[in-house]
């Protein structure tokens, strides 16, 4: 290496490095004229053609929704509603407009006004090929491995109709089961009887698939729990005694593991004593009997919809935003 | 007895000698980097020299106090440490925080250097294994990559090309020009292999670096890539997998480092680097392996030194041929 060739290289370092920034910039230049208008943080307005006359409807106060309106067409005919969402997604706030029918459940079309996922991945939530799947379904949704709306976050139609003190229960025989058997082989089942307005009677039992109910097993030590304690009947009908007494589930505190220290003796798991009973309760406020039930007759459940593949977060925001807008609608129209 | 006064009093060793010293050689290595510097700052903004300022600071600082504190001659003055501030930052997103650049720096010099005793000692490149520090701390903040002000809008997040191959999907936004140039997310100083290319060049004229070596790595990850890196045999994306990593910053401003001397091992080392780098791409969970398969090569150097034959200078026969 010689010393005095630093000079001339460096002089070669320049012009060369000015010639590759002037092909950069012309790069810049010709490509210009195609991204304009172009960008990855908002996408095109995608609003259903037809135009809508709004009548808006005050958010103040409500977390995540930006604006909300009831539509109308032109000839003034109420239509639906339509909800201004926004909710955390992968590279910042994904905001949409969620178009509800007029009873505030069903969907009519969801559309994207505004993101910064990532291109290619996140960004495809705004596809028709994501949205599409909305239309036409019921709020609330989720998809494959996201835990279900919460009861207490997503107004769920069972707990949203959930009778109060002030509800008048039907008298009747309501029934109810579980939408499937549980691990171990056993379908659970609940029989309410409401008489003169108030629960007289709370059977819970569960049958396997030989069709031996494990109140009966329990009984004739078939089915033995801890040496000493309490049968798994008994530990049934305490808990039926508490609800009968307290006339609601309140009186039963699940913890994480789905138990409960809030009845004596019972340390079987309840989560699923205490949903059907809530399930009866709403059967029983609406005088759904018997007769008429056959199975949960609650309103529809959640919905289940497909993420965008490798965007679970961006789906996910898109979801949360989505059953965010239903509870506020849901709860707007509930209270009109 | 009567002293007699040589005239010609013999000079000390070395006898042969080359003008080029390390002062000149970091030096070198400095200005081949300027390029990638501007387009880093052209691609990324203003934050990006923050980013190698603050980096480049840290490390020459740290490198003056250890050295203080340890009472050695302080070797700033050779821009070593320079050299490395700019690497460290260079493999870096425009996001990342100031502190962690400067985290990383003060890692490199102190631990991966000074404790080993300083430039040519050692044991990997200084500024890779800054990296891989702060990637293993705060793994969140050194890899929110974002997209190029080219693009016209505000930076985005966004998933690097290789992150897009390793999810198996169609890299549609971004061209094989766009990646050459630099117009791609990624770190500040990785993306452009143009600029990258023009500081090689001008290394290789100056005559200090290795280019056999950059070659062989270059080469052997894109072979490996190609053969297994598609959904079928003979199906990788070549140019994604050369241009749209750390793959040239890598191949030619830090495979090339100065801690090891054999030019046949250097060679062996590249083909061992390139296997590492393209193996993981393919097969490994991260979708860029450059810094992990140099850093594996560097450590087989004690390797390679230990059973490479002691060279008898003046003797020249078949046990002389070692690495």
């Amino acid at each position: 290496m010689k010393k005095d060739n630093r000079i001339t290289g460096l002089i070669a370092l320049a012009v060369v490095t000015i010639l590759a920034f002037v092909i950069i910039f012309a790069t810049k230049e010709v490509t210009k004229d195609g991204n304009d208008g172009a960008t990855t943080t908002t996408t095109e307005n995608t609003t259903p053609a037809i135009e809508y006359d709004l009548e808006d409807i005050d958010v103040a106060g409500a977390e995540g929704i930006q604006a909300a309106a009831k539509l109308s067409d032109k000839a003034g005919e109420f239509v639906g509603y339509v909800v201004t969402a926004s909710q955390a997604g992968y590279g910042g706030d994904i905001i949409m407009d969620v178009y509800f029918d007029t009873d505030a459940t069903t969907i009519t079309s969801v559309v994207v006004k505004e993101h910064k996922e990532t291109a290619n991945l996140g960004s495809k939530i705004e596809e028709p090929e994501f949205l599409n799947q909305f239309n036409g379904i019921t709020a609330p949704v989720y998809f494959e491995g996201m835990e279900l709306p919460e009861e207490s976050e997503t107004e769920d139609p069972v707990e949203a109709s959930n009778p109060t003190d002030s509800t008048v229960l039907v008298d009747g025989i309501y029934k109810v089961e579980a939408d499937a058997v549980d691990d171990k082989g056993y379908l659970y089942m609940l029989t309410m009887v409401v008489e003169n307005g108030a629960i007289t009677s709370v059977v819970w039992d569960s049958m396997n698939q030989a069709g031996e109910y494990k109140s009966y097993l329990s009984s004739v030590g078939k089915y033995v729990m801890v040496e000493g304690n309490p049968t798994w009947k008994e530990q049934a009908d305490a808990l039926a005694a508490n609800v009968i007494e307290n006339q609601s589930t309140e009186g039963i505190v699940l913890n994480d593991q789905g138990k409960s220290d809030s009845v004596a003796g019972v340390s079987i798991t309840v989560s699923n004593f205490v949903d059907l009973v809530e399930k009866g309760l709403v059967l029983a406020s609406n005088g759904a009997t018997t007769e008429t039930a056959g199975a949960v007759t609650e309103s529809p459940a959640a919905t289940k919809v497909d993420a965008v593949t490798y965007a679970t977060i961006s789906s996910k925001g898109m979801i949360n935003g989505i059953n965010n807008a239903y509870n506020f609608i849901k709860g707007y129209a509930s209270g009109k | 007895m009567k002293a007699t006064k040589l005239e010609h009093m013999p000079k000390l060793n070395p006898h042969i000698k080359t003008p080029s010293t390390t002062s000149i050689i970091m030096q070198d290595v400095a200005i081949a980097l300027i390029p990638a510097l501007l387009g880093a700052f052209y691609f990324f903004g203003i934050r990006s020299l923050y980013l190698v300022a603050a980096s480049v600071a840290s490390c020459v600082i740290s490198e003056f106090i250890w050295q203080k504190i340890v009472r050695r001659q302080s070797t700033i003055g050779d821009f070593s440490a320079v050299v490395t501030g700019i690497l460290i930052a260079f493999n870096l997103p425009v996001t990342t925080p100031i502190w962690v650049a400067v985290v990383a720096s003060m890692f490199a010099i102190i631990v991966v250097k000074q404790f080993f005793g300083g430039i040519g000692s050692n044991f990997a490149n200084p500024a890779l294994m800054g990296r891989i520090f702060i990637m293993v701390m705060w793994p969140t903040q050194v890899m929110q990559y974002v997209t190029t002000f080219h693009s016209g809008v505000d930076s985005v997040t966004s998933a690097t090309v290789l992150s897009m191959l390793k999810g198996g999907q169609e890299i549609t936004q971004f061209s094989t020009w766009d990646m050459f140039i630099g117009n791609i997310p990624g770190a500040i100083g990785e993306t452009s292999a143009l600029l990258l290319l023009i500081g090689f060049i001008y290394m290789c004229y100056r005559g200090i670096v290795n280019a056999k070596a950059a070659i062989i790595y270059i080469a052997t990850v894109i072979a490996i890539t190609f053969v297994f890196g598609g959904d079928g045999l003979f199906t990788g994306d070549i140019m994604t997998n050369l241009l749209g990593g750390g793959l040239i910053l890598g191949a030619f401003y830090m495979l090339t480092d100065y801690a090891f001397v054999s030019a046949r091992g250097k060679l062996m080392l590249a083909v061992l680097a390139g296997i590492i780098t393209a193996g993981i791409r393919v097969w490994g969970g991260y979708p860029e392996g450059v810094a992990f398969g140099i850093l594996a090569a560097n450590c087989f150097i004690g390797f390679f030194e230990r059973i490479k034959k002691t060279h008898v200078y003046g003797v020249k026969d078949k046990q002389n041929e070692g690495w």
